[in-house]
């Protein structure tokens, strides 16, 4: 029944959701919600009798809920739909529990509910292996928490009974996932909106720094069959193709396009699993031009993919890629804009124009311009005024948007259009090379310029830095750089680091098996039930009856151990008249003792017998003796040869 | 059509019901519960419970989260559990009733139900009439009670036990019916003019024990003795000090409210007479039986009175 550990489950239950939920709160709210929480300690841990405590009235509960409700719809619209009901079931919920009355079992049946609804919502913020297992737990929280409350008020959990349940509980369940169909998305759910995360709309000197400081994780992949080499693994995420002088911006003109009629040769064909972070906007990964997409995702004609919402949770992706040129778009004048300024930087395109034949030569020539004396660098000086020129003849020294910004603005000045990549550079190859993992500290900005009609790749990052391509950037900084980075203690330890790096693999596949099991995957383990079950129809009937055999004793063999289990646990004097069942039966209404004396009046000839049996049992059974069990089961196995003999 | 209005319904499914149990569970003297007694469906909350789980699924699908249709099929596998859990709650439980006693128009009937319980049971609701008991944890014995609203010779009605243990979402239930059948004698009551025949004849006298038969008022049992000697119960005997006077109780041939009035006052008189062991006879419209005295007298008397 409801009482008070109940209520205290209960109330550990909401505290878990708030904290679980934290993401969706803001913190005004939260701090609200939190007080609340701290309202029912009073209830919870007072010594008055459960009947007595003082609860919530209903009308103090509507107040409540009525200025909470009116502040949420003031102040939280920007949270979102999602966030909104997560705010509105989760107050009911508390003032529910404060106002909480021990005999009203229709309250408790509304909690439950909306509990169990909540923690579905968990699962909405939090797809981590980490968090989805405390999800869990907290989903068998409140689980015992209906049982209790079903159950008589003195109960206790059956953990071993459940144990047990749970040996078959747990196939179905994870039959049940494995098996039943699956739908794709019916219509639009509101998401959660959070700050959003990676390459941002903006290019300016300094964003990818920024980035680069971040540790977290952005995308993995697996590729089917053979993984591409280092220098193919330029990520595009986004083009920048607006310059005003200071920041490159992107320009929202792309139209929507297929390149599934592309025929591209086997050899440059990747075809990969892409496992997303939640960053909270649309653009997707990809490499070279994507083939086949996804019916739920988009692609445009400058090759990028992207959602339909905002990347809100973890999700997975199945693409396959050529990795050729794209083919130009036909407005390109947008590839040429220049803002005035940067007189030297023009009169350096001007000069190399001259001297290059071809947009590939005038790219060569650049690169050879940047091997002189530039330095790669996480910390470059700021840069103010005439930036571009302020770059290349003073400071020298920048990041791969430096460089990036500057070549494709040499490049529109020679007439050649060009724009710049935002996208990652490489990645850490994990678990023996099965998966890519990329990280925010890969992000990287390159030049793609026109020749041909088709988009060429220049990075020219590597031509200042080289090793980009084959090393992370942890191998390329500084020391006082790199100690930059690693703000997190964790990392610095090599076996905490080690550790880290399992629990990621582990996350990862995580990611691949449950999170991203999907109707193809479904497909594909039906057709392998299939297949196994064709094959075992073409077996033997030799091995066909083993396996019949098998399955048949194991059974049997379980049930005579519990049988053999029962026999120890029989209480002693049920044990005993089994024992003399036999030669007589024992009257419900009889003592023991005064069984043992009818039966030394039916069996004269055992009385010697009887009354050591009596003799030993009573001992055992009054005096707890327990030594004497081994002497009683020796007199009862005499007794029963006794009473075999003849009169 | 079938000899029913359209208001009527309800009531005409209700009695294919009982007809249909009736053959399907005869009258039994003790009945193990099995799976042919047995009912399962959703309670109310179960089928809320359900349309969680549809929610979560198409939430699930939705935002093709797999971590929410896992928790759907997780609740989906909880209301499966239930079923088994809540039958098996029931199934083997034995019932049997022991003798009701006989009792008064008026009075509450108590019926003792002797359960047998190979394994642990919670949470088993009984309900006779508008009578409940819900027993947290099952006892051997569960007593009933049954208001005797009219005298007769009735057939212990079916018994409603169910349960929802362990987490309210399905119902297990049975009808079970045990072939019992007791007594409710016309209420004991004196009509207005009634003067006690013995009223002056002084007070009753201490006489001799005799061994206990059964009938018995229990308030004379000699309860000192009994603590020494449990197997042998006597009860203290009381004779008048006036001369037996020999009784004919006679019931004129009445109906309705009158004959009603008639059997409550020949009743009380039955149970006087026999307090004070004076024999009696009695006369009925189409029966006599003749004087004597004792429990069974009495007992015959009160039970020829019931079927008047």
């Amino acid at each position: 029944m409801l009482n008070s550990p109940l209520q205290l489950r209960l109330w550990l239950v909401q505290l878990a959701l708030l904290m679980l939920l934290a993401d969706a709160f803001v913190l005004w709210s939260l701090g609200i919600y939190a007080m609340l929480l701290l309202a029912k300690l009073p209830q919870l841990f007072s010594p008055q009798p459960q009947s007595l405590r003082p609860v919530w009235s209903l009308t103090l509960s509507n107040v409540m809920a009525t200025l909470i409700v009116t502040a949420l719809l003031l102040f939280n619209l920007s949270g979102g739909l999602l966030h909104l009901m997560i705010h509105f079931l989760l107050l009911a919920a508390i003032l529910r529990l404060l106002g909480f009355r021990s005999n009203d079992l229709a309250d408790f049946r509304q909690l439950n509910w909306v509990h169990y609804f909540l923690i579905a919502c968990c699962f909405i913020l939090n797809q981590s292996l980490a968090m989805a297992l405390l999800n869990f737990a907290l989903l068998l929280l409140q689980l015992s928490c209906h049982y209790l409350g079903f159950a008589a008020s003195n109960s206790r959990l059956p953990l071993n009974h459940a144990l047990k349940l749970s040996l078959w509980f747990v196939p179905l369940w994870l039959g049940l996932f494995l098996v039943f169909p699956r739908l794709s998305p019916l219509w639009q759910l509101p998401i959660s909106q959070q700050a959003s995360t990676g390459l941002g709309d903006e290019l300016n000197p300094g964003s990818i720094e920024q980035l680069v400081e971040s540790d977290e994780l952005a995308f993995r992949v697996e590729f089917n069959g053979a993984r591409p080499g280092a220098a193919e693994l330029y990520w595009r995420a986004r083009i920048y193709d607006q310059f005003d002088g200071r920041s490159w911006r992107r320009s929202d003109r792309a139209e929507p396009a297929s390149f599934a009629g592309l025929r591209a040769p086997p050899a440059l064909t990747l075809s990969y699993r892409l496992v997303a972070e939640p960053h909270q906007q649309r653009h997707l990964f990809s490499l070279g031009i994507p083939l086949q997409v996804p019916g739920d995702l988009r692609l445009n004609t400058l090759g990028l993919l992207s959602t339909r919402q905002p990347l809100s949770q973890r999700t997975s992706f199945s693409l396959t890629s050529a990795l050729l040129p794209l083919p130009a778009e036909p407005a390109l004048a947008q590839y040429l804009a220049l803002p005035d300024g940067n007189p030297q930087t023009r009169a350096l395109a001007a000069k190399l124009a001259n001297e290059a034949q071809s947009p590939q030569a005038l790219v060569a020539l650049i690169g050879q311009h940047l091997q002189q004396g530039y330095r790669y660098t996480l910390t470059p000086p700021l840069l103010t005024g005439e930036q571009i020129d302020q770059f290349l003849f003073e400071s020298q020294a920048g990041f791969c948007s430096h460089y990036a910004s500057a070549s494709s603005f040499i490049l529109r000045a020679a007439g050649v259009p060009s724009r710049i990549v935002g996208g990652y550079l490489g990645g850490e190859w994990r678990d023996n090379g099965s998966y890519l993992q990329v990280r925010q500290r890969d992000a990287h900005a390159w030049v793609e310029y026109l020749q041909d009609g088709q988009w060429r790749r220049f990075d020219p990052t590597l031509m200042v830095e080289p090793d980009r391509l084959h090393s992370t950037l942890d191998q390329l900084l500084s020391a006082a750089e790199l100690l930059r980075l690693q703000g997190n203690w964790a990392q610095r330890m090599d076996w905490s680091k080690r550790l880290l790096q399992q629990l990621e693999d582990l996350d990862y596949y995580w990611s691949r098996w449950v999170l991203g099991f999907d109707t193809d995957r479904q497909q594909d383990l039906l057709t392998t039930l299939k297949q196994w079950l064709q094959q075992l129809q073409q077996l033997d009937w030799r091995f066909l009856l083993q396996l019949l055999l098998l399955t048949l004793t194991l059974p049997l063999l379980w049930l005579a151990f519990h049988r053999w289990q029962q026999k120890r646990r029989q209480p002693i004097p049920q044990w005993l008249q089994q024992q003399l069942q036999p030669f007589a039966r024992k009257a419900p209404e009889l003592t023991m003792q005064q069984f043992f004396r009818q039966l030394a009046e039916l069996f004269p000839q055992a009385k010697a017998e009887i009354s050591a049996v009596d003799d030993s049992y009573q001992r055992l059974m009054f005096a707890e003796e327990t030594t004497v069990l081994p002497q009683l089961k020796r007199q009862t196995k005499q007794l029963r040869q006794a009473l075999r003999r003849p009169t | 059509m079938f000899g029913l209005t359209l208001q009527q319904p309800k009531r005409w499914f209700k009695q294919r019901m009982w007809q249909w149990l009736a053959k399907r569970q005869p009258a039994a003297t003790t009945l193990k519960l099995q799976q042919r007694f047995l009912f399962v469906f959703p309670t109310s909350y179960g089928f809320s419970l359900l349309g969680l789980v549809l929610l979560l699924y198409l939430l699930g699908t939705n935002y093709q989260n797999n971590l929410i249709l896992l928790q759907s099929y997780f609740l989906v596998g909880l209301l499966l559990l239930s079923i088994i859990l809540s039958f098996r709650n029931l199934s083997g439980l034995t019932l049997s009733v022991t003798a009701a006693p006989a009792v008064f128009q008026g009075e509450d009937i108590s019926i003792t139900l002797q359960l047998s319980q190979p394994q642990q049971r919670q949470q088993i609701l009984f309900q006779l009439g508008d009578f409940s008991l819900l027993c947290p944890q099952l006892p051997g014995t569960v007593l009933l009670k049954l208001p005797a609203t009219s005298r007769g010779y009735y057939q212990l009605p079916r018994i409603a036990v169910s349960t929802v243990h362990p987490f309210g979402l399905v119902r297990c239930w049975c009808y079970p019916l045990l072939q019992q059948h007791y007594w409710v004698y016309p209420k004991p009551q004196h009509q207005d003019n009634y003067l006690p025949p013995d009223a002056d004849a002084g007070e009753l006298q201490w006489s001799h024990l005799s061994p206990y038969q059964a009938g018995d008022p229990l308030q004379r049992i000699d309860w000192k003795r009994l603590a020494r000697q449990p197997q042998q119960p006597v009860v203290k005997v009381f004779s008048n000090v006036l001369p037996e006077q020999q009784r004919v109780l006679i019931l004129p041939p009445l109906t309705g409210v009158a004959l009603e009035i008639a059997l409550s006052d020949l009743c009380a008189q039955i149970i006087e007479l026999s307090q004070a062991r004076q024999p009696y006879a009695l006369q009925l419209p189409k029966q006599l039986i003749e004087f004597g005295t004792g429990p069974d007298h009495r007992r015959r008397c009160l039970e020829a009175l019931t079927l008047c």
